[in-house]
């Protein structure tokens, strides 16, 4: 059994400290991931925290060897999606300076070395991509853990994340890094 | 930024705001504080959906296409999987449109710019299946053209498959794309036309309030 289900079964025995074990190991990648659909830092903290009121009020939703990273962010991925049709219209008016907590969530999240690369070639990336690019090399899930959280088949994940791939290595041949 | 107990803090209180709000028989929106009345025996799923359906089935009656709400054809079983046998025309001319604006149904919420082509087809549904996530229609289409084919064969979201009687038009889209769909997506000129576009990361397809429409006139019936 993973951390993820140890502490979410404790939390299922009534020990809520497991609930909040989970909500603080995943709480800033949960934040920097609804980042790539909602633009404020404010906003996407609060939808974060309301992706673990949905965990916290339906407990039985999650079984245990399921995946509870794969869960969580198909939540957050059903939430952002249904914000960013709410706020469509002020989403593409609306300018957002970049933000000092982004930046401090950013030097949680990313590794030494994600952040020399990673976070270079992140902003070239459609708000798509960047997702898929998180998921994929930040969460480490796998295709079709991806796929379930995204909502596409594997298939077109496979693509998508193939032709990512070249993006990624185009830009950052252009910014001068080898890989 | 929230501290990690103030973060915590937050979730227990909002926790709390929804529960006492299903206690007193409201549902909490998305959007804290602000209440929507349940709606009694809207099966699962379909409540998300009922304002673009709703939307959907008013635009059917502007665009003198109230028959499709009346379809005695259509039909709802009790696991939800729909069932129609309508006959449909699709009317489009079959022009190509060069730059136009073609929405992203692989989940994107930004409009994209593409070139797009559309086509004229005549197809019966010949069925509809839908989940939480996926709606697939699939259309019996009589004048398959080989442009069409050419567009159609190879998408993920569109398949095109020649069978004993003809052509099957398979569409599938999640749900969560349903409910991107702009208001201005409803225009009552794209009512009939199917726009297959080309653009950077694979195909997509607009005019899908025709589609939205049929499931509408679907669930209305199947009540």
């Amino acid at each position: 059994m993973n951390l993820d289900d140890k502490d979410y079964a404790v939390w299922l025995e009534g020990d809520k400290r497991g609930f909040e074990e989970l909500v603080i190991r995943h709480k800033d990648h949960m934040i920097y991931f609804i980042q790539r659909y909602v633009p404020g830092f404010a906003d996407a903290e609060d939808l974060a925290q309301d992706v673990f009121v949905e965990v916290l009020l339906h407990p039985e939703r999650y079984q245990l060897g399921r995946g509870f990273k794969t869960y969580l962010y198909t939540i957050a991925h059903n939430k952002a999606v249904d914000w960013v049709r709410r706020h469509s219209r002020e989403v593409l008016t609306e300018e957002y300076p970049e933000e000092a907590d982004s930046f401090t969530l950013e030097q949680h999240v990313l590794d030494q070395e994600q952040r020399t690369e990673l976070a270079r070639v992140i902003k070239q990336l459609k708000p798509e991509e960047q997702r898929l690019l998180l998921l994929a090399d930040v969460e480490e899930l796998s295709y079709k853990e991806i796929a379930e959280v995204m909502g596409l088949s594997l298939p077109q994940t496979k693509v998508r994340l193939h032709r990512l791939r070249h993006k990624m290595r185009d830009i950052l041949q252009r910014e001068g890094f080898n890989r | 930024m929230k501290s990690n107990e103030e973060f915590i803090a937050g979730i227990y209180r909002k926790a709390e705001i929804i529960k006492q709000a299903e206690k007193d028989g409201n549902v909490i929106a998305a959007d804290f504080g602000k209440k929507e009345k349940k709606t009694a025996d809207w099966r699962k799923g379909i409540y998300r959906s009922t304002p673009i359906l709703v939307a959907a089935a008013a635009l059917l009656l502007v665009i003198g296409r109230g028959d499709l709400l009346k379809n005695p054809n259509a039909v709802i079983d009790e696991s939800g999987v729909m069932m129609a046998a309508e006959e449909m025309t699709m009317e489009r001319s079959a022009t190509e449109m060069a730059p136009d604006i073609a929405m992203d149904t692989s989940g994107d919420a930004s409009v994209m710019r593409s070139r797009t082509m559309t086509y004229q087809m005549t197809g019966q549904v010949i069925s509809a299946e839908t989940s939480q996530e996926q709606a697939e229609i699939r259309y019996q289409i009589s004048d398959v053209t080989e442009e069409l084919k050419k567009y159609v064969v190879g998408s993920e979201t569109l398949v095109l498959e020649e069978t004993e009687n003809g052509a099957v038009l398979s569409i599938t889209l999640s749900t969560t794309d349903f409910e991107r769909i702009p208001e201005d997506a409803l225009a009552p000129g794209m009512i009939h036309g199917l726009t297959l576009s080309d653009g950077e990361n694979g195909w997509y397809l607009s005019g899908l309030e025709f589609v939205l429409g049929e499931i509408a006139s679907m669930m209305l019936l199947g009540k």
